[in-house]
């Protein structure tokens, strides 16, 4: 039990209200994104248990599994589940009012572009992997706490300036979110091969590095690739939406 | 206006070639690496800029596999797949990856060798030729396809 248990639980628990608020008020929400933010939400309480977080601490290929499960495969599930949607769904409208001015800062925009989603998951990748950082991490439990908070929000935001569902004004085109999700799919499988090849962090036992690498790499793709698959999905279907709008024209 | 659900010849190939690129590379990945560990993860000798154009390609052919199969998803979703284009094209595209990864990657860019042995050329020739065979094959199978579309 700690705090990551305790807010994920409460996140799943608010979402499963949600869904239950709408379907007694007539409405509809799907029963699958329900059970996919659940499940996610599972999953991160899981990643982050206390006996999980001691192997992490304590072996590299345990900090990988980690990473993958609440930075790349949980988000996934959290991001598509589209709980902003939802919540808009069951708040007055002025909500929906404050969300599009919201999303409207500059700031904000800034942070929700894919290109500086990208920078902060995969950059904050290259800066824990290639410096001293990781050993720094692993004597600070602040900073490990940080960190894996880091992790969550960095691969959610990554998740949602990509492909997620959830509206917001000002989304950029697909082509260009297509373009930067593929550069930080070579960003994150090349900076696996580094790992293993110059023993990167080089504080760890190589064995550890060359192993959390591999899983790295593999793993870390087929999260990519359902990335990659919502995003051509979204592509065709658009597609074939204008082509209907034209024929009607 | 074009019919919505007539079969889309060159769509199909299209999606079709992308797949078989993409699970050609697959099944060298878990072959050669995963099983029979012929090739290595990394090569000892690589340097970061191999090892960054190893990455980049590995991703380009992940993103073929996943587009061609949505491509094929959609266009069997919609009626448009030409069914006797199919196999065809997932041929041609192992074969010509196949042929790809043997030239290109092992010998002109020396990313990593079939396998690390004394006489490498017998096993350069065997995957090469294999992939020709598979690139046939595919051609094969498109005449074939197309002869079958010429008589109905």
């Amino acid at each position: 039990m700690n705090a990551f248990t305790l807010i994920f639980s409460s996140l799943a628990v608010l979402y499963s209200w949600g869904w239950w608020h709408l379907r007694r008020h007539g409405r509809q929400w799907p029963l699958w994104r329900t059970l996919l933010f659940c499940s996610a939400a599972f999953l991160v309480i899981i990643a982050l248990s206390p006996p999980l977080m001691h192997w992490s601490h304590h072996d590299f290929r345990g900090h990988m599994v980690i990473h993958l499960v609440a930075g790349m495969i949980a988000p996934l599930g959290l991001v598509m589940a589209a709980p902003i949607s939802l919540a808009l769904k069951c708040l007055p409208s002025t909500w929906g009012r404050a969300w599009v001015w919201l999303m409207s800062w500059p700031l904000v925009r800034f942070l929700s572009h894919p290109i500086t989603a990208t920078l902060i998951n995969i950059g904050g990748m290259y800066a824990l992997y290639l410096t001293d950082f990781y050993s720094y991490m692993l004597h600070s439990s602040g900073v490990a706490w940080w960190l894996h908070w880091h992790f969550i929000i960095a691969g959610c935001l990554f998740t949602w300036a990509i492909a997620g569902p959830d509206p917001a004004p000002n989304r950029p085109s697909l082509a260009l979110r297509f373009g930067v999700l593929f550069l930080s799919m070579v960003a994150h499988a090349t900076l696996a091969k580094w790992m293993y090849r110059y023993h990167f962090p080089s504080s760890l036992p190589l064995e550890q590095v060359q192993q959390g690498a591999e899983i790295m790499f593999y793993a870390g793709e087929l999260a990519e690739a359902c990335l990659v698959y919502l995003l051509v999905r979204q592509w065709l279907l658009s597609r074939d939406v204008m082509q209907l709008k034209r024929i009607s024209d | 206006m074009r019919d919505e659900r007539r079969p889309r010849v060159s769509a199909t190939l299209l999606a079709a070639i992308l797949l078989g690129i993409g699970f050609m590379a697959a099944i060298d990945e878990i072959i050669f690496h995963q099983l029979l560990a012929w090739h290595h993860f990394v090569d000892v000798g690589s340097s970061a800029l191999a090892l960054a154009s190893d990455g980049l390609l590995h991703t380009l052919e992940l993103v073929l596999l996943v587009v061609g199969g949505a491509l094929l998803v959609r266009l069997n979703e919609t009626g448009q797949l030409a069914r006797g284009y199919l196999s065809a094209g997932v041929l041609l595209g192992m074969g010509g990856f196949q042929l790809f990864d043997g030239i290109v990657n092992h010998k002109i860019l020396g990313l990593h060798q079939v396998r690390y042995v004394e006489n490498v050329l017998l096993y350069d020739i065997v995957w090469n030729a294999f992939g020709l065979i598979v690139l046939m094959g595919g051609y094969g199978l498109l005449r074939r396809a197309q002869r079958g579309v010429a008589r109905s």
